[in-house]
């Protein structure tokens, strides 16, 4: 009896053998060149086994079809092998699928079960998705993995948010925040192409609306409060203070406050940072004229920080903050008349914003490198 | 053939000892005939080999042909006198049955027949060759003692009295075995045993209906209490200083003459991670040792299982770099994993047994064909993956870590690799599951297997999974405290 339960009730019992199986590492969705299909590029490792050098290529194999499993399914008439869809890391959409409504083809992706839903997802900002999949980078490393080690590392510039498939697909769901999700270029640097990921796109619900920038990313992640790390940059080279400060630590507080029976959101920063440069010869080594810069940079993430809110209000209506939720979870009666025009009324919402920086430590140098010492 | 009783007279003795052993060179008799006193003459018998030619000669004819009577004592028997005062050896005795005459006479002693007696005299003369006190070949340790047990039953009892010098500690002996009346002995240090344990132990002892014992490893498979199990209820040991701090913990010793491997019972699970060496290396070090050991076995039976489940089932658990870098090295490799799994452990378990019997001259080609056809070429020749090769070395070393539970290894690893085989980490873990069921089940004379297995309790673990300090161990209590937990359970 035990034994036959053993059997039955085991999940996996897929045999497959390792060298048998084509393995994703990336998809890239774009639309068809006929009307009403859908373009499915997947990057699949090529394991070289040689005996010394095991190196690992990838290459591309692109259908199109009317539903994403059917073109998977096709897929192994090119391949000769399943796909494994466990070891894939990114997603990329193109701008023309993603506005069209991204949640129509993801579906089959969080659906299934041999796919996984902590896969990333991102926006194109080439023309196709493919385009970017296709730009052959230098390593051997397949270009879906090496996204995957940018966005691994993304925390420690903050230029763009990152977002798996099964975050996406809650934010579409969820009312009161709207979706973001990172960009990707295919970028030429001294002549390797290479991906560049930064910015954000803003989707209605699962429609791309359209896009910010990197350093207004920055400020937008600041506002949802997912900030781990980065550099805020105070003038610059040949204009003062040229001062950049390394983030440690951050923390954003939303707070909405009823005035007057509107509700208001009040958004307080507190950062921690460290001076990580200095160009020129300001006074950071004393409290006052640390104070000094603490205000700078203050001001300047306030400022950032409030051009950010303006584009998500005015030009996509979109509360990419999440600043709906938490009124949500404070004051769900109010909650009820504001969500079923919650865009119109984002877009009036009255926002303000405190920040706080403190700058914890200079480094390991204390001074910076002084010129005029050297003349006496 | 004992029917017969001794003859008054020598030749006719002579002639019955014949009869019992026709056509025997070994079986030597002496006659002699004392130069003056008539009446003196009889005959030596014994067996060629078994004794000491030097005490025969020196201490038993010479004393008795060189006897000058000076006074005659008539009321006294000739054969009284000679054992009162004449012979030199402490061992004497005086008997008229067969049966024990010929034990004796097998067991290296001498019978001395004197004409006119149908009595013999035995003497204790036993003294053949036997292998000296070395290091024990299959337990050895960088510190602790050197002293292995021997194949004569009385130096290894006086191995165990050299260590545990107390009027406390008693041999029982018996004899098992109908032809071979091998000789067992039961020791055990009185106040410490469970009486519940040894008087299950005679029992067990009694009713075994057998005719050879040639070696404890049969009366330890006799002894157990499940036969249906590869993993050991009963221990084995060939170092005195084990057994003895296990005699001191309550346990009891068999011994059995003509092997170096002395039993203990009961036995538990942890024993098999338990060294003697921990007890007397650094505390910390020891615990660390201790712990590997453990880390180890469950390495030697998984690791093949854990890789068949990754590579064939579920390859999603894997990273990434290592499911690209296995499929590249799987490449062109004519088996399915599973198959190449189960050629390799058993071409590694032929290696092993070759490497355990070939004779030491011609040892090195079996680490030569073992390491540079089956590894190197075999990888090259892409017979076999490498990353198989590795599985099969790890799981091969650490199977060597703990010698003493191979045989229970090999089943487990083979178990647990055939369930990973047909569902993958849900096989794997129904074994596991299915093991430590299976241990839980067992006993050893009556104690759980894995006692206080799972506890937290400092006083369990404190000589399982680490072992503490001497100086936390009181006055009076021994370390592991199985005597305490073992009457607990027996009661």
């Amino acid at each position: 009896m035990c034994s036959l339960t053993i059997f039955v009730l085991s999940g996996c019992w897929n045999y497959r053998e390792v060298d048998k199986m084509t393995t994703v590492a990336g998809i890239a969705i774009d639309k068809g060149e006929k009307e009403g299909e859908i373009r499915l590029t997947v990057e699949v490792v090529d394991g070289l086994g040689g005996k010394d050098a095991m190196s690992i290529g990838s290459s591309r194999i692109s259908l199109s079809g009317h539903t994403m499993f059917e073109i998977v399914r096709r897929m192994i008439t090119e391949s000769g092998n399943r796909l494994y869809w466990a070891h894939a890391k990114s997603i990329i959409l193109s701008e023309e699928i993603a506005r069209d409504g991204a949640a129509k083809v993801i579906d089959w992706y969080v659906r299934d079960s041999e796919t996984r839903s902590d896969i990333h997802i991102l926006v194109s900002g080439e023309e196709t998705a493919e385009e970017v999949l296709s730009s052959k980078s230098n390593s051997d490393e397949p270009f879906s993995y090496k996204i995957d080690e940018i966005l691994k590392n993304e925390n420690s510039v903050s230029n763009s948010p990152v977002m798996e498939i099964f975050d996406f697909a809650d934010t579409i769901n969820t009312p009161g925040i709207s979706s973001i999700l990172p960009m990707v270029y295919s970028s030429e640097n001294k002549g390797k192409k290479t991906a560049s990921i930064h910015g954000l796109a803003v989707f209605d619900i699962d429609k791309m609306l359209g896009t910010m920038d990197a350093n207004k990313t920055k400020f937008a992640l600041f506002l949802r409060d997912e900030i781990k790390g980065g550099i805020l940059t105070l003038g610059g080279y040949n204009r003062l203070p040229g001062i950049s400060l390394e983030i440690f630590k951050n923390k954003t507080k939303v707070e909405p406050v009823l005035v007057d029976g509107q509700i208001e959101i009040r958004v307080k920063t507190h950062t921690v940072t460290a001076v990580d440069e200095a160009q020129e010869d300001v006074d950071y080594y004393t409290s006052k004229g640390r104070a000094e810069i603490e205000s700078m940079a203050e001001e300047m993430v306030v400022e950032e920080m409030e051009k950010a809110i303006e584009i998500a209000q005015k030009r996509y209506k979109q509360d990419i903050f999440g600043f709906g939720s938490r009124i949500h979870k404070k004051f769900p009666k109010e909650w009820k008349t504001l969500e079923p025009d919650w865009d119109e009324k984002f877009s009036r919402l009255k926002v303000s914003v405190q920040a706080k920086v403190e700058i914890k430590g200079t480094a390991s140098t204390k001074k910076s490198i002084n010129t005029e010492d050297e003349n006496y | 053939m004992n029917k017969e009783n001794l003859y008054p007279t020598i030749n006719e003795n002579i002639a019955l000892f014949e009869r019992i052993f026709p056509g025997d060179s070994t079986i030597k008799f002496r006659k002699f005939q004392h130069p003056s006193v008539k009446s003196l003459s009889g005959c030596l018998i014994h067996i060629e080999g078994m004794v000491s030619t030097e005490t025969l000669s020196n201490y038993i004819l010479r004393p008795i042909l060189r006897f000058h009577p000076t006074e005659e004592v008539q009321d006294i028997s000739l054969m009284q006198q000679l054992m009162d005062g004449i012979i030199e050896v402490s061992e004497l005795k005086l008997s008229g049955n067969m049966e024990e005459i010929m034990n004796d006479l097998l067991y290296g002693n001498a019978l001395l027949l004197l004409e006119g007696s149908n009595q013999a005299l035995i003497v204790g003369t036993q003294g053949w060759q036997t292998r000296v006190v070395s290091e024990p070949g299959s337990e050895k340790s960088v510190i602790g003692p050197r002293e292995g047990f021997t194949e004569s039953l009385i130096t290894n009892l006086s191995l165990i009295r050299r260590r545990v010098k107390s009027s406390k500690l008693k041999f029982e002996f018996l004899e098992i075995g109908k032809t071979t009346h091998t000789t067992v002995c039961l020791c055990y240090v009185e106040d410490s045993v469970s009486q519940k344990i040894l008087q299950e132990l005679a029992k067990r002892l009694e009713r075994l209906e057998i005719d050879a014992l040639l070696d404890s490893g049969q009366l330890q498979e006799l002894l157990r209490d499940h036969t249906l199990t590869p993993f050991e209820t009963v221990g084995n040991t060939e170092r005195p200083d084990a057994v003895a701090g296990k005699i001191l913990e309550g346990r009891v010793a068999v011994l059995v003459d003509g092997s170096p491997f002395v039993l203990t019972v009961p036995y538990l699970f942890v024993e098999y991670f338990q060294v003697s060496e921990d007890y007397y290396s650094n505390y910390f070090f020891g615990s660390f040792n201790r712990i590997i050991r453990y880390i180890g076995e469950f390495l030697a039976i998984s690791v093949p299982a854990i890789y068949v489940s990754l590579v064939t089932y579920n390859q999603e658990m894997m990273p990434t770099p290592l499911l690209l870098s296995i499929s590249a090295a799987r490449q062109s490799v004519p088996l399915p994993t599973v198959a190449e799994c189960y050629v390799m452990l058993i071409v590694f378990e032929i290696l092993r047994e070759a490497g355990t019997r070939i004779p030491n001259s011609i040892g090195q080609a079996v680490s030569i064909v073992g390491a540079l056809v089956l590894g190197q070429a075999a990888v090259d020749a892409r017979v076999v993956s490498a990353p198989m090769v590795i599985v099969i070395g790890i799981t091969g070393i650490t199977t060597l870590l703990n010698v003493k539970m191979k045989a229970a290894s090999i089943f487990t690893r083979f178990g647990l690799l055939s369930l990973s085989s047909f569902m993958g980490f849900y096989g794997f873990m129904f074994g596991m599951i299915g093991l430590v069921v299976h241990l839980m089940s067992l006993r050893s004379f009556g104690v759980p297997y894995m006692l206080t297995v799972g506890s937290f309790k400092e006083s369990d673990i404190r000589d399982t999974v680490i072992r503490i300090p001497w100086w936390g161990v009181k006055v009076g209590a021994p370390i592991a405290q199985a005597k305490r937990r073992i009457r607990k359970v027996t009661r």
